[in-house]
């Protein structure tokens, strides 16, 4: 086993027992842990695009920071023009790059079945959110007023959408393994993780079991595969010249955000708060899911095994 | 008379049947193990030995709470932790045992005793000594208390010095053995702290519906599967090599 998966069992034993006390003064703690989380670990891991974009293809960091925010724009766009389209766009994306991050250790060649298997098992995760957390969802749209066709189909078939999902993610899982010899054990660790996700979904508010997931399993992953990328090219000698390096776009990100907010509140927009996050979490989403496509495809299979 | 009522089990109290089953597998696998212990090669008999004294205890323990929980009708947890406080250090020798031979030292097994001791006294505390109606504060915090000492274990077998020596030990047959043990302690032992968040007023109850009986029905099925599954595979690992180097040797 390696670390993110122990650290994920470890967190989300130790929340099931601290879940007893169900308190509100808890909740609302845990809830502004989540948050904080969300903020440093979730965005900083999009915080090195510009240097991951360079395995790629060598460009200036302005001509980047330009593609980044025509990229963003053109996001928006499509949030304004339909909510629906906008936000299926959001998820599917969402889901490969979920997906992606989870299995690019194992160096699957890279085809159709490779990319299906990414899609469904990040669409898994994606419809047990939604599925486990269906009545609180619920809540927090009809609270907002918005009305989404997306999210209130996959609300009703969540279940079909679920069992869909999940058979076509053990199918190709299972092929990949036994097509490619990986131990047994390896299969059986993934299982248990899943299993544990969607427990912490299932027992667990919407966004403590979203962040255990994202925070832990995703980003720190993630964070990691970065390091050791950035640790080989860049000669990094310790964590933290890492972290300095996350640090001025990660700043960056959390001012915009802040500048957004006030603007939000001071012009009283006519626009609910989740919604604005989401339109700027996809914002986010959207070009970093490129950049790692790029950036898994080029590399990542050239770099050792990743502890 | 005493003795008439106390044997009869309830048709349909799976409860009352897994106490006996629990207590009759038990004592079929200590039998097992101390008459196998003889076909082995030294260095495994003792490994054996921990094994067949594991079942051994267990199945005293579980005869009397077969008894207790017939007459009763209520939880047995003081035995059943007294039976855990003295078998779980077990379980955490096999791993020094196994690994002794690649480096292991008395430091290790000593924290991994701590360790399971730590994880049974806080757990017993808070399953045992739990006001009336149950607090959910003192169940939250023996409960995190208890699971650091399970996390402990969990680390070590997986990542920490267990499986570091399992891995230097350059043996396939040890780092396969260490590494079914880890899933063990992983899956099997996890049953536990879901038992103990299950107890009368645990909040598992109030979120899946379940009885408060269960608990007795997950600790009785998985003492019986980590027990002597356990077991067999240091038996596995024991018999394995035994004959190999019996056949080396002819």
């Amino acid at each position: 086993m390696k670390k993110v998966p122990f650290y994920f069992i470890a967190c989300v034993l130790i929340l099931l027992q601290l879940e007893q006390l169900n308190s509100q003064v808890l909740t609302s703690i845990q809830n502004a842990i989540c948050i904080f989380l969300i903020l440093t670990l979730g965005i900083s891991h999009g915080a090195v695009d510009h240097l991951l974009y360079n395995a790629q293809e060598k460009v200036r960091l302005s001509k980047f920071v330009i593609f980044y925010l025509i990229a963003a724009f053109v996001n928006t766009m499509i949030w304004f023009v339909s909510l629906d389209l906008a936000l299926l766009l959001f998820l599917c994306i969402s889901a490969y790059h979920f997906g992606q991050s989870q299995f690019i250790e194992y160096s699957f060649r890279r085809n159709l079945y490779s990319n299906i298997l990414y899609f469904s098992w990040g669409a898994w995760i994606i419809v047990g959110l939604v599925l486990f957390n269906q009545t609180e969802i619920e809540i927090a749209i009809n609270q907002q007023f918005i009305t989404m066709a997306i999210l209130n189909h996959i609300m009703y078939y969540g279940l079909h959408y679920f069992i869909f999902f999940g058979l076509i993610t053990v199918c190709l899982f299972t092929l990949k393994f036994a097509r490619l010899q990986l131990s047994f054990h390896g299969l059986l660790l993934e299982i248990v993780q899943l299993a544990l996700i969607f427990i912490a979904f299932s027992l667990f508010s919407t966004l403590l079991g979203f962040t255990l997931y994202f925070i832990i399993l995703h980003s720190f992953r993630v964070l990691n595969q970065e390091f050791h990328y950035l640790w080989k090219t860049l000669n990094l000698k310790n964590l933290f010249q890492f972290i300095r390096l996350l640090m001025p776009f990660t700043m960056l990100a959390l001012f915009g955000l802040v500048v957004i907010l006030l603007t939000w509140m001071y012009f009283d927009l006519n626009i609910s708060l989740p919604l604005l996050a989401l339109i700027l979490i996809s914002n986010i989403t959207l070009p970093h899911s490129y950049v790692m496509d790029g950036f898994y495809h080029s590399r990542f299979r050239n770099l050792s095994k990743i502890e | 008379m005493m003795l008439l009522q106390i044997l009869t089990i309830p048709k349909d109290d799976p409860v009352a049947f897994t106490f006996f089953t629990g207590y009759m597998a038990m004592m079929a696998a200590s039998v097992f193990f101390f008459f196998e212990r003889s076909r082995v090669e030294g260095k495994w008999q003792l490994s054996l030995l921990v094994s067949g004294l594991i079942t051994f205890i267990a199945a005293v323990h579980y005869y009397y709470m077969r008894d207790y929980y017939l007459g009763t009708g209520e939880n047995p947890t003081s035995l059943r932790y007294i039976d855990w406080t003295l078998t779980v250090p077990l379980m955490c020798i096999e791993f020094y045992l196994l690994t002794k031979a690649a480096g292991a030292k008395k430091s290790l097994l000593l924290k991994l005793i701590i360790a399971s001791v730590w994880m049974l006294v806080f757990g017993y505390i808070g399953e045992a000594f739990n006001p009336e109606g149950g607090s959910a504060t003192h169940s939250a915090i023996y409960g995190i208390l208890s699971t650091l000492g399970y996390l402990y274990i969990l680390y070590a077998a997986w990542m920490g010095e267990v499986a570091q020596l399992a891995k230097d030990s350059n043996t396939p047959g040890i780092q396969q053995t260490v590494r079914i043990l880890a899933w063990f302690v992983l899956v099997g032992w996890a049953i536990y702290p879901i038992g103990y968040m299950c107890m009368p007023g645990g909040w598992l109850n109030t979120a899946f519906g379940w009885d408060s009986s269960n608990v007795d029905l997950f600790y009785n099925i998985a003492d019986v599967i980590n027990k002597i599954g356990f077991g067999l595979v240091v038996y596995n690992l024991a018999i394995t090599d035994s004959m190999r180097l019996k056949a080396k040797a002819a």
